[in-house]
């Protein structure tokens, strides 16, 4: 059980879920001057951001 | 004691946990086994062989190679340095350059270099019987297309990041950075066309699937809307609802199909199913990200993942027998699938799962940017390409396990086998192969479609190996139509998708492209300017698309080739840069290890790509095959009303023949170009410059 709930986490981390937080700690630590983008403002950038490249194979 | 370049401290110690002796011995088990299963394939070639033989040859192969060469790679010619800062530490942003668990680049970077390709090639290779594709994905990974794969992902850490077209041209010279590009726009337009042609074929009457599929872009705006209105960033959990909806669809076809009403709805020939697919990739690419693309991509990668590992346990646990013979009786070239002999064109037809150039666009995307440490470019580079060859040897036998009758049945196109089924079967038959046309029909009925003849494309074969293996895991046989309807929606799902994301790269590049002609064409947000080249772009691969579905030879036939040709054309590029690379970084005595794959891959492309010009052969060169229908036309024995497609058919091949000859001029352009770089740089007329980032000591410590 302990292991599926492990793995519900793995999966949350590498599907992006903790990238906002971990934005935003990373703006306050060495950027504390610049405004934090709102959580909706922040995916939208990103998703923009990744298919403006190639990002799928064949 | 530390072993240097594995930048691991952990080895040291579990290097004196574990005897040498006894690792070497695990190692010569593994070399063992290995060479049993090849051995035991090789010898038993007049009776069917088990799966199993087939997948613990090529485990064996991968962890050997993965062990040994890889490691000789890392340690030798790249010298990977752990102590080195990457890119991801240095000029971490919280965003783009974030050091991430090895795990999770190695997970993201699979999932984007799979896609359709390693299914659909094996399955079209199983023409020539299971040993000649298999050789070839087992060899040309481990020595090729990993290869390949990590030392691009290196090159990139060491540069920031750069781009495959960036390091040619910086690395190389300004004709190979335009080589590059010129290579990734066409075999983007290519790919694009093949395998929307390949959807194409597998949804064409088929209204089960067709509902499942049109009902996947409702279920994904869904998502969308939900993602970026209600829960933004929680992609798994909508990704479970969009699993749970399209479980619901691809159940709920089975109704479509069967009411009448739903089913006149949802069955399309193919003609119409390419008009609706280019109209759908049009509006896809130009519509906000988050609506239908970024959704349907989670939604994709998590089934497509899953369908992987699903797949593996049940080849383990079923341990199917392989009906397909070792070798077929078309290795002569005379296939109904794709005309050919086995050298040059089983190499050209699988590309992604042994070499594939478009690989390298993705290690030098984003995942340089992910790695902590140096030395994870080993695992993520090497290995997820050894995890696609592996995916590619699960393809091939779920090909492999249909009856040969069966499978040619499935992948013959009518203008070869004639669209009767009883005439069809019985020249299948006559090959040697045996099926009835009441096997077919009995087959037809069981995976819920009116007729199985001329699915084309490999999909649908491919979703009927899958459906038998995964019936006998679980469920039984009254789920194999769901089994064989959940395999068509994985493939065409993530085909979609891409689809779309290439329809938007393509885009941007041809905005950026316009853009020095005339500026307001490159301002990506300027709706005029993101309309006519999202319509150039669609146009392009819309029209090979339609070319393929006119074609009476069912379009995979000339196209694919094309595609495979395009593809290692890229890797040619790709592997030149190295090679560049590794000379210069004075490591000239193992350039070998690309120049020998890059050298292969010009072999097979050029000599490919002369056949399918100049081959006298009309199923085989487009040159050929243009004069004898001009010869037809001139005889006056074509019906008035085919008169005009057959002109179009003429100049289509015509066509394909310029391409081909453009893509082989591009191989030798960018060989000649290289290799004069090499020669001034070893008779030293030219001084090695490297434009790596500078050496910044990492602070990360542990693994």
């Amino acid at each position: 059980m302990k292991l599926l709930i492990k793995f519900w986490h793995v999966l949350r981390e590498a599907t992006g879920e903790g990238d906002y937080a971990r934005y935003c700690a990373h703006l306050r630590a060495h950027h504390p001057d610049r405004p934090l983008p709102s959580e909706k403002q922040f995916y939208l950038e990103r998703l923009k951001h990744k298919y403006a490249r190639v990002s799928r194979c064949c | 004691m530390s072993i240097p370049g594995d930048g691991d401290p952990k080895v040291a110690a579990t290097a004196s946990r574990w005897p040498r002796l006894l690792r070497a011995a695990v190692w010569v088990a593994i070399s063992v086994a290995g060479a049993g299963a090849v051995a035991a394939i090789a010898l038993r070639r007049q009776e069917p062989i088990n799966a199993m033989w087939l997948i613990v040859a090529a485990v064996c192969v991968h962890l050997i190679g993965y062990r040994f060469y890889s490691r000789f790679i890392a340690l030798k010619v790249l010298e990977l340095d752990p102590r080195r800062a990457t890119p991801a530490e240095r000029l971490d942003d919280g965003r783009d350059f974030v050091p991430t668990n090895k795990w999770i680049v190695f997970g993201h970077h699979f999932a984007a270099i799979a896609g359709p390709g390693p299914l659909v090639g094996p399955t079209l290779a199983a023409q020539l019987g299971y040993l000649p594709g298999t050789l070839w994905i087992l060899v040309g990974a481990v020595l090729g297309g990993c290869v390949q794969d990590f030392v691009v992902l290196f090159a990139s850490i060491r540069r920031n990041g750069k781009s495959l077209g960036q390091m040619a041209r910086e690395e190389v010279g300004p004709l190979a950075g335009f080589t590059a590009l010129f290579a990734i726009t066409s075999i983007l337009i290519i790919l694009l066309a093949v395998i929307a042609l390949v959807v194409t074929n597998a949804l064409r009457g088929s209204p089960w699937g067709t509902f499942t599929l049109a009902m996947t872009i409702p279920i994904a705006m869904l998502m969308g809307i939900y993602l970026r209105f209600l829960r933004p960033g929680k992609v798994l959990e909508v990704s479970v609802l969009g699993f749970i909806l399209v479980m619901a669809a691809v159940i709920g076809g089975q109704y479509a199909a069967q009411s009448p009403l739903l089913a006149r709805w949802f069955t399309y020939d193919a003609r119409a199913l390419a008009v609706m697919i280019i109209a759908y990739g049009f509006a896809a690419s130009v519509l906000p990200v988050w609506l239908l693309l970024a959704p349907r991509d989670y939604l994709s990668t998590f089934v497509k993942l899953g369908v992987i590992f699903l797949l593996a346990l049940g080849i383990l646990v079923v341990r199917p027998t392989l009906q397909m013979p070792a070798i077929s009786r078309f290795i002569d070239g005379s296939g109904p699938v794709f005309a050919g002999t086995v050298f040059p064109f089983c190499f050209i037809t699988i590309a992604c799962g042994a070499v594939s150039g478009f690989h390298s666009l993705i290690s030098s995307g984003t995942t340089p940017k992910l790695i902590t440490r140096e030395t994870q470019a080993r695992m993520v580079g090497y290995g997820s390409m050894l995890l696609e060859s592996f995916v590619a040897i699960m393809a091939m036998v779920a090909a492999c396990v249909l009856q040969p009758g069966m499978y040619f049945a499935i992948n013959s196109p009518a203008a070869i086998v004639g669209a009767d089924p009883v005439g069809a079967t019985a020249v299948i038959s006559s090959w040697g192969y045996p099926v009835t046309a009441a096997d077919m029909e009995q087959l037809a009925r069981l995976v819920g479609e009116q007729s199985m003849f001329a699915r084309t494309g490999g999909a649908p074969s491919l979703a009927v190996g899958m459906a038998h293996i995964f019936s006998r895991t679980l469920g039984g046989g009254h789920f194999t139509a769901v089994w064989y309807h959940f395999a068509i929606m994985f493939e065409a799902l993530f085909i979609l998708t891409i689809l779309d994301a290439g329809s938007r790269v393509g885009r941007f590049i041809l905005q950026e492209l316009l853009g020095h002609v005339w500026k307001p064409l490159g301002r990506t947000a300027w709706y005029p300017s993101v309309l006519l080249t999202g319509v150039l772009i669609v146009a392009g691969w819309g029209y090979f698309l339609y070319q393929g579905v006119m074609d009476p030879l069912g379009g995979i036939n000339s196209l694919w080739p094309l595609f495979g040709i395009a593809n290692q054309l890229l890797a040619s590029v790709a592997l030149c840069v190295s090679t560049t690379i590794i000379i210069k970084m004075g490591k000239q005595r193992y350039a070998w290890v690309t120049m020998a794959p890059m050298l292969w891959l010009v072999i097979t492309t050029q000599t490919a790509s002369y056949q399918k010009i100049f081959s006298p052969n009309p199923r085989i060169g487009f040159v050929a095959e243009a004069e004898r229908l001009t010869g037809l036309l001139a005889a006056g024995q074509v019906p008035a009303d085919r008169i005009a497609a057959t002109q179009r058919l003429i100049f289509n091949n015509r066509l394909d023949a310029v391409v081909t000859a453009l893509f082989a001029g591009m191989v030798l352009v960018i060989l000649l170009d290289s290799a004069r770089h090499w020669y001034l740089l070893l008779s030293r007329r030219r001084a090695p410059v490297l434009c790596e980032a500078e050496f910044v000591p990492s602070a990360i410590a542990g693994d």
